[in-house]
């Protein structure tokens, strides 16, 4: 990983159209502002981590528990 | 063309593919799905990736299992599927099945949001959200903001 040292108000460009400023720095916390292009999407890691693995669970799923699933739902709605 | 999806063989329309530019989370690669209806009286929706037949989701309409449910969805969001009013989108979950079906959840913190109309789809993160991302579907304690 490359580690660059930055204080308050300074920034680093990612390529051409992405700046990541240090906005301030508060005991254990850093305000990150970030200036990207619209279609970039930004999330905060752990969260992202959280979706993209409930995707990789929610993908994890055969035929045959289809049935039972329509099953279950038609059972619990009794 | 045909594929061999989890519900069995598959004539796949062009006209009918919706398209994900970003893909999901964790499958960037894979934009180009199939949304089916489930079995009539079920709220059960499936997203079959036609680029991977193996590639398959199953969702719901949140509204049927989590009364409740309400989400805001940010305008460039909105955009990105070429919609300007959330009134206009198609909101649905996908849901996790485990070996016990009656474990299945329901990701309510990762929403796909569809614009019906220009194929066109999105999966967002809601963030602060109540919402975790395995809500169970049958449990009586339908905990708000289960993680």
């Amino acid at each position: 990983m490359l580690v660059l040292t930055r204080k308050a108000n300074e920034s680093i460009m990612l390529g051409d159209d992405i700046e990541l400023t240090v906005v301030a720095i508060e005991g254990d916390r850093v305000k990150v502002g970030i200036k990207a292009p619209k279609d970039v999407e930004i999330y905060r890691s752990e969260v992202y981590q959280k979706i993209q693995k409930e995707n990789l669970e929610a993908s994890k799923v055969s035929g045959n528990m289809l049935g039972k699933l329509t099953e279950a739902f038609k059972n619990n709605k009794e | 063309m045909k594929i061999n999806s989890p519900l069995g063989e598959i004539e796949i329309d062009d006209q009918k593919v919706i398209t994900f530019p970003n893909g999901l989370i964790g499958f960037s690669d894979h934009k180009r799905y199939l949304l089916l209806e489930g079995e009539e009286g079920t709220p059960f929706w499936y997203l079959q990736s036609v680029e991977n037949e193996a590639l398959f989701f199953v969702l719901i309409d949140p509204n049927q299992f989590f009364n409740d449910y309400q989400i805001d969805i940010h305008k460039n969001e909105l955009a990105s599927i070429d919609l300007e009013d959330s009134s206009s989108a198609v909101v649905l979950t996908l849901v996790t099945v485990p070996d016990d079906i009656n474990k299945a959840t329901a990701n309510l913190k990762g929403p796909l949001i569809i614009n019906p109309d220009r194929r066109l789809g999105k999966q967002i993160v809601l963030h602060p959200s109540p919402y975790g991302t395995k809500h169970p579907l049958f449990s009586e304690t339908k905990t708000r903001g289960a993680v």
